[in-house]
């Protein structure tokens, strides 16, 4: 089994300290949540484990047998921008494989492509720009151009904010699956609490720019914590899905 | 599984099919141009002198292997450098506005020119090859004044546009300053130079042109798959494992060489890099191995044509073709304009 270990780690802006000695260990097969106000740091904290910001203490990703992980087992899918590529919808997905890649692309790796957007229904769109697709198939072709190199660590920047409701569901189901199947770890940063507990094995709280809690569901979604690092009172109740529903009720 | 490979295949065969289409349109541009001039020679008369090489005696073996193919060459090469340097500043500001010459970059290589030919800079004791210099020595200079500010401040179209203007309006005014000071004779070189002229191709112009060229594509080929990353976003190709700082700092230098080659011996030529690159993206898509090479091709393409018609416009006296690839490149500028503000 793989697991990631997050020891110290610390992010500064210039004079400004965006993350404080962050630590916490994640195992194959976990999802884990990322919550905590704006600028707190999640989106910060995703880039340093994904090696993309310069930061001190470590991110270890080792298996159970001692082998050691590499930068190349670590997808970070960023939030959805506006871009006007005209890269097709296959080519977005190919380049998952740019490590890869030589100046031919191989029959083989033609072939993973089309398997990777066979599993996630995008097949029909593959020759589309990707420019002119929805948000939510967007973010389906992010996905899969980063689960096409089956990454041990994958890392969601917000992978639901600007989707529809269904499509919500479509990719954090997306992530679930795969994070189950093979075994790998998954991060994502969520401002929806009640998504977080849904798909969230763990949830990691931040305020300052330190884990204010790292547990399950039940033991971070607690009124207490909520309402001092989110400044709102919140109503909490289990649905009959067996996940919290946070409603927040009003700014303190 | 079955058919499916065929689709990523058949994108690639139309994109084939585009690029030996371009080849092919570009080799009977080059034949019409060097079958364009005032002496009025025909093509039956032009291919027995090229069949029968440099030492094609009389007046028209001269004509075609001293003046009209040394230009026609140098219309394929400088027209492929500002097509490819015009491609590859697009693609690392990220911007379809970008060109060297709406950066400035064209404007501050005018200025290093201007420099050498008022203090009569030469290198291994060669005026084009002092002049070429210092135009390189600039173009590098405002690319990577250019780059700082991106570091800085981000590319946006504004901050893109606002930094053409600046350049442009600052490098032109010490070039008017230099050509104030001057006396009449080296004002009236400056001018010519800046018209952007192919008059003044020699074979030294075309072969060093070509030599610049086929480096630059040889290297920025090797980089086709980041290049092609970047167009997806930076922190995508981030995230993809590009080093897009080292990449982008690499890529301004061989553009401002391809810059600087391709302005350093005919002066000024606008838009060349600005059109090319946008209808080989219409054409090919992004994928930068065969974006490249259709850009480059393109922007032979257009430099070609328009030496044609500068040479059909003024018979006997050439037109300087800047000022042509300027009127036709100023509309297209607007239109794409609009279209990024819309």
């Amino acid at each position: 089994m793989w697991r990631l270990s997050l020891q110290d780690i610390a992010v500064r802006y210039g004079q400004k300290t965006v993350l404080d000695g962050v630590s916490a260990q994640f195992s194959g097969g976990e999802m884990a949540g990322v919550i905590g106000s704006n600028g707190v740091g999640k989106s910060t904290l995703l880039k340093a484990v994904a090696g993309l910001l310069p930061h001190t203490g470590s991110a270890l990703l080792r298996e159970d047998s001692g082998e050691v992980g590499t930068r190349r087992d670590i997808a970070y899918v960023p939030q959805l921008g506006a871009m006007n590529t005209r890269l097709t919808v296959f080519e977005m997905v190919l380049l998952g494989l740019i490590g890869s890649l030589g100046w031919r692309v191989t029959p083989e790796q033609a072939a993973q492509v089309e398997e990777v957007l066979e599993e996630l229904g995008l097949s029909a769109i593959a020759r589309q720009p990707f420019s002119t697709l929805s948000g939510g198939q967007r973010q389906l072709v992010t996905m899969a151009q980063s689960l096409i190199g089956r990454p041990k660590v994958l890392l969601l920047d917000e992978p639901t904010s600007a989707l529809d409701l269904r499509h919500q569901l479509i990719v954090m189901n997306l992530a679930q699956d795969y994070t189950r199947k093979t075994g790998a770890i998954t991060l994502f940063v969520a401002h929806d609490l009640t998504l977080t507990s849904r798909y969230g094995d763990r949830i990691l709280l931040l305020q300052g720019g330190k884990v204010r809690a790292f547990d399950s569901p039940q033991e971070v979604l607690r009124p207490e914590p909520l309402e001092e690092v989110y400044q709102v009172g919140v109503s909490l109740q289990a649905t009959q899905m067996g996940f919290l529903s946070v409603i927040p009720t009003k700014p303190l | 599984m079955g058919n499916k490979p065929s689709i990523y295949q058949s994108i690639n065969r139309r994109r084939r099919g585009i690029l030996l289409l371009a080849v092919a349109a570009t080799v009977f541009a080059c034949l019409l141009d060097l079958c364009t001039g005032s002496s009025g020679l025909t093509f039956g008369e032009i291919l027995p002198l090229l069949w029968e090489g440099p030492s094609a005696g009389g007046s028209q073996g001269a004509i075609v292997w001293r003046i009209r193919l040394p230009m026609t060459l140098t219309c394929v090469f400088v027209g492929g450098s500002l097509g490819l340097s015009g491609l590859q500043v697009q693609t690392i500001t990220g911007n379809p506005l970008a060109s060297p010459y709406t950066l400035g970059i064209t404007a501050g290589a005018s200025f290093g020119a201007a420099i050498a030919i008022t203090v009569g800079f030469t290198l291994f004791g060669l005026q084009w090859a002092g002049t070429a210099a210092l135009a390189f020595l600039f173009a590098l200079g405002v690319s990577l004044a250019i780059y700082a500010l991106g570091k800085r401040r981000g590319l946006s179209t504004s901050t893109l546009v606002l930094t053409g203007i600046v350049m442009n309006f600052f490098f032109s005014a010490l070039k008017e300053f230099l050509q104030y000071r001057a006396s009449a004779e080296i004002a009236q070189i400056i001018a010519n130079w800046s018209f952007g002229s192919l008059g003044r191709s020699t074979w030294a112009s075309a072969s060093v042109a070509a030599g610049i060229l086929a480096a630059s594509f040889l290297l920025l080929l090797g980089k086709s798959w980041q290049l092609t990353a970047l167009t997806a976003g930076e922190e995508r190709a981030r995230s993809l494992g590009i080093p897009v700082d080292r990449l982008r700092l690499q890529v301004f230098v061989i553009s401002a060489c391809l810059i600087a080659g391709a302005v350093g011996f005919i002066g000024t030529v606008a838009f060349v890099g600005l059109v090319a690159p946008h209808c080989a993206r219409m054409l090919a898509g992004e994928d930068q191995r065969y974006l490249m090479p259709l850009s480059t091709v393109l922007g032979s393409f257009l430099l070609l044509l328009s030496s044609t018609v500068a040479k059909w416009i003024s018979t006997g006296a050439m037109m300087p073709v800047g000022i042509l690839t300027s009127i036709v490149g100023v509309p297209f500028l607007f239109v794409l304009l609009l279209r990024e503000e819309g």
